[in-house]
């Protein structure tokens, strides 16, 4: 059998797919669109309960007048790989966290983590940040910083920061309060 | 030779170019974010999640800052992030809405431009080509560097599927594409120049991709395509040699490796070389039969003998073929009938819970070699069965999502009650704090001091900030004037009560000059009182109101967050057979599509079979006629 006579049948195949296929398409095409636009609408729905469930959790578990948020970002960070975040508030550990690589890359890329939201009287408070990782060279590399806040009847957002300071090339660990 | 292979390559070309760039119908990150900085908290957090592609998390917390006010600093950003990340969920008629909202209401070109792009793409990915390139057309003027490429090569797609290739030329040629995209620009450029008739410049731009550097694996395998088409269409140009040299840098474990092994082989065949095309078609067969190109090989096997003169081998190959695509009708069959039997979705519904992370059906490399899985790799190449495997997936998501909120939405009820006896134990204490009139008593105590002062800095009244002491000793000194004044009325002698004025005169003295050596600091530290006790009451104030606002949440706030509870238990109720409806409808329609494929695939092995069997019967003939072959 030459080969000409293969690639003719081919086509020939292909073609009678072609037109089996279409026969039914229209039909499975039609559901295939109908069932899509379906579950559109239902992941918009769940997505609103979502929402709704979230701002409930928030407003029940950690009203504005208690509440406090500590955040983390990397800016830059190229003198600093982050291991794990240990997060003291009046001396009392409330988190530890240890992140994963695609953490580490979201928070290189501008994402802000939110590493733990809490509830604190007003008055005034110690929050001491211990950050793990490597620094510059590769070697291990775990500092601290420190802040004393001021809580008053609003929630009270902060910024733990991890920056590059250049001309020394050591990153920098600043914590930012957000009004 | 040409028109033997003519038919592959055609639809090769065809489907290569389609696909040309198909990378960019992923929503790439950094379109949707502009690179500026975080000025709100909470948008960072949302792009957290996003960057991470858990987009059901970033959605929902978008949509809860959104609603909470926190995030007004990005306006409208926060709508372009809400748009593709509805885009990259897969919610294309949401995205669409939001874009469309922006264009209405927004007059800045930019905003307008990202728009623009985002309803090229939702048009594009639905299949909506002329509706494509009418939003692709208005993005216009200065477009932001960020989407600029995105937009360059959405366009240069775009021309190219709906046959408009000078276009897709027009749009690209001259650009100096950005290093990441590069490689992208230059193989759509190669295939404009091909499809309108240059094929030679088209080939000097394809080589161009496959000298850059590669640093990922989507790179080498955008490598691998660019080598294919410039192969294939060397071939088609009947320059199989130069062919040769680009067929020869496709990786052998790619996605394109059996497609350019039987290229190869083609290549080979047409300068007359079968032994050398036979080395590349016989590696095929070692691999899985699963896949056209392997199919295809079995065939080209006993053509090349054929052509070598070895008709044995010839035969022997056919044999081969037409046992082999027997074996593979028959598991067709078999993953047909497993599919139709609902073991396809107890498989799928296996892996997600060995594998519950996102992503899990991207893990090919794992499935098991049972009948019913044994194509999901193949199918997983058709767009709706794609689609329909990642609804499956969001659908399984979405009830347990709603599953586990039902489950513990009583904790909330629990919490509730907790804060309702807290409430009642503390709210007596707190009231007795902060009674009206123990405020105002101090408020009335603060209006007396402040005028106090006010009273004695206005009239230089220094002995007013006189401390304890000193007042004490003035007031004895006072006492002493008077009775000194009683005595002089009963003319108690002169001399002895004129000098005790004149002391007392000096005490009073020297007690005002202390107090007026010290009046600039005792004036600024009575200010400075003042200020605090100004600001404590301020303090009392505002606790009073905050307790006040915790009553009154008490009183309605309570009752509140029962009736959202309540309320949100009734729509979860009442989504979840919904969600159980369309996921029933998304197996059967997943069953379906499956079955589609696997039948046309049938169609094809079926037919390669009558081919070799055919063939087989004329290769008979042929050694029958031609005597015992020589072994070389």
């Amino acid at each position: 059998m030459s080969g000409r006579l293969i690639i003719f049948l081919m086509t020939v195949v292909m073609t009678g797919l072609s037109f089996a296929a279409t026969q039914e398409d229209p039909r499975l095409d039609d559901e295939f669109k109908s069932l899509d636009g379906r579950v559109q609408d239902l992941k918009k729905e769940v997505l609103e309960i979502n929402r709704d469930l979230y701002i409930l959790e928030e407003e029940l578990l950690f009203p504005s007048n208690t509440q406090i948020a500590v955040f983390v970002s990397v800016d830059v960070g190229e003198f600093f790989d982050l291991d794990s975040v240990q997060v003291k508030l009046d001396d009392k550990i409330v988190a530890n966290y240890l992140y994963t690589k695609r953490e580490v890359e979201a928070l290189h890329r501008g994402g802000v983590q939110q590493l733990y939201l809490g509830n604190i009287a007003s008055g005034e408070h110690e929050l001491v940040a211990i950050f793990v990782g490597k620094g510059p060279s590769g070697r291990d590399y775990r500092r601290g910083a420190n802040v004393k806040v001021e809580k008053g009847l609003g929630a009270k957002y902060l910024e733990l920061k991890i920056t590059d300071r250049t001309i020394k090339k050591q990153p920098d660990f600043v914590i930012k309060e957000w009004q | 030779m040409f028109s033997l292979i003519y038919p592959i390559i055609r639809s090769f070309l065809l489907s290569i170019a389609v696909f040309a760039c198909s990378s960019i119908v992923v929503i790439q990150a950094e379109t949707i974010v502009k690179k500026n900085k975080v000025k709100d908290l909470h948008y960072g957090e949302v792009l957290f999640h996003f960057f991470q592609e858990d987009y059901f998390t970033s959605i929902t917390h978008l949509l809860a800052a959104q609603q909470l006010n926190r995030v007004s600093h990005h306006r409208p950003d926060d709508e372009l992030l809400l748009g593709g990340l509805d885009l990259s969920y897969g919610m294309h008629h949401e995205a669409g809405r939001i874009f469309q909202r922006l264009l209405d209401e927004s007059s800045d070109d930019a905003v307008k431009n990202r728009a623009y792009y985002y309803l090229a793409k939702i048009s594009y990915q639905r299949g909506y080509l002329a509706q494509a390139a009418q939003f692709a057309e208005n993005v216009k003027g200065a477009v932001h560097e960020d989407i600029f490429s995105e937009v360059k090569l959405l366009k240069s797609q775009i021309y190219l599927d709906i046959g408009q290739p000078q276009n897709a030329v027009a749009v690209l040629d001259g650009w100096k594409a950005p290093k990441d995209v590069r490689a992208y620009a230059l193989h759509n450029l190669g295939i404009a120049h091909i499809r309108s008739g240059e094929v030679e410049d088209g080939i000097a731009k394809l080589k161009k991709v496959s000298r850059l550097k590669v640093r990922n694996q989507r790179q080498l395998t955008l490598r691998d395509k660019t080598n294919l088409v410039a192969g294939l269409t060397l071939i088609q140009q009947q320059d199989p040699e130069k062919a040769q040299s680009y067929l020869e840098n496709i990786r052998l474990s790619g996605l394109y490796s059996d497609i350019s092994l039987l290229t190869m082989g083609w290549a080979y065949s047409e300068q007359g070389d079968y032994q050398k095309a036979l080395t590349p078609w016989l590696e095929l067969r070692n691999r899985r039969l699963t896949t056209t190109p392997v199919q295809e090989g079995l065939l080209a096997i006993a053509y090349g003998y054929g052509q070598l003169g070895l008709n044995g081998r010839a035969v022997k190959s056919y044999e081969d073929a037409v046992h082999l695509y027997q074996v593979e009708s028959t598991r067709l069959d078999e993953s047909i009938a497993a599919i139709q039997d609902g073991k396809f979705i107890t498989a799928l519904l296996k892996k997600t819970q060995d594998e519950p992370l996102l992503g899990w059906f991207w893990s090919l490399k794992s499935i098991p070699a049972v009948p019913e899985m044994r194509y999901l790799a193949e199918l997983m190449a058709d767009h709706q069965f794609h689609e329909a495997i990642k609804n499956f997936r969001d659908l399984i998501f979405l009830q347990n999502n709603l599953r586990d909120w039902l489950d513990n939405i009583y904790i909330y009820n629990t919490m509730l009650e907790t804060r309702k006896v807290r409430y009642k134990k503390n709210a007596p204490t707190a009231e007795v704090a902060i009674k009206e009139s123990v405020i105002n008593r101090f408020e009335r105590k603060y209006q007396e001091l402040d005028n106090q002062f006010y009273q004695a800095t206005q009239n230089d009244d220094v002995l007013a900030f006189a401390n304890q002491d000193e007042i004490l000793q003035l007031k004895r000194i006072e006492r002493i004037e008077n009775k000194l004044t009683k005595l002089a009325e009963k003319e108690f002698p002169g001399a002895e009560l004129k000098e005790l004025q004149t002391r007392l005169k000096i005490l009073k003295g020297r007690i005002y000059w202390q107090v007026l050596q010290e009046y600039p600091d005792r004036r600024w530290q009575a200010q400075k009182n003042l200020n605090q006790v100004a600001a404590e009451l301020n303090n009392l104030q505002a606790v009073k109101e905050s307790i006040g606002g915790v009553k009154h949440v008490a009183k309605i706030g309570f009752a509140g967050f029962e009736y959202r509870i309540e309320e949100l238990r009734e729509r979860i109720e009442r989504a979840l057979p919904r969600l159980e409806v369309a996921y029933k409808k998304q197996t059967t329609l997943l069953e379906r599509l499956a079955v589609r494929e696997l039948l046309k695939r049938r169609l094809v092995m079926q037919s390669y079979h009558a081919q070799a069997k055919l063939a087989l019967a004329q290769a008979y003939d042929r050694a029958t006629l031609d005597g015992p072959e020589v072994q070389e």
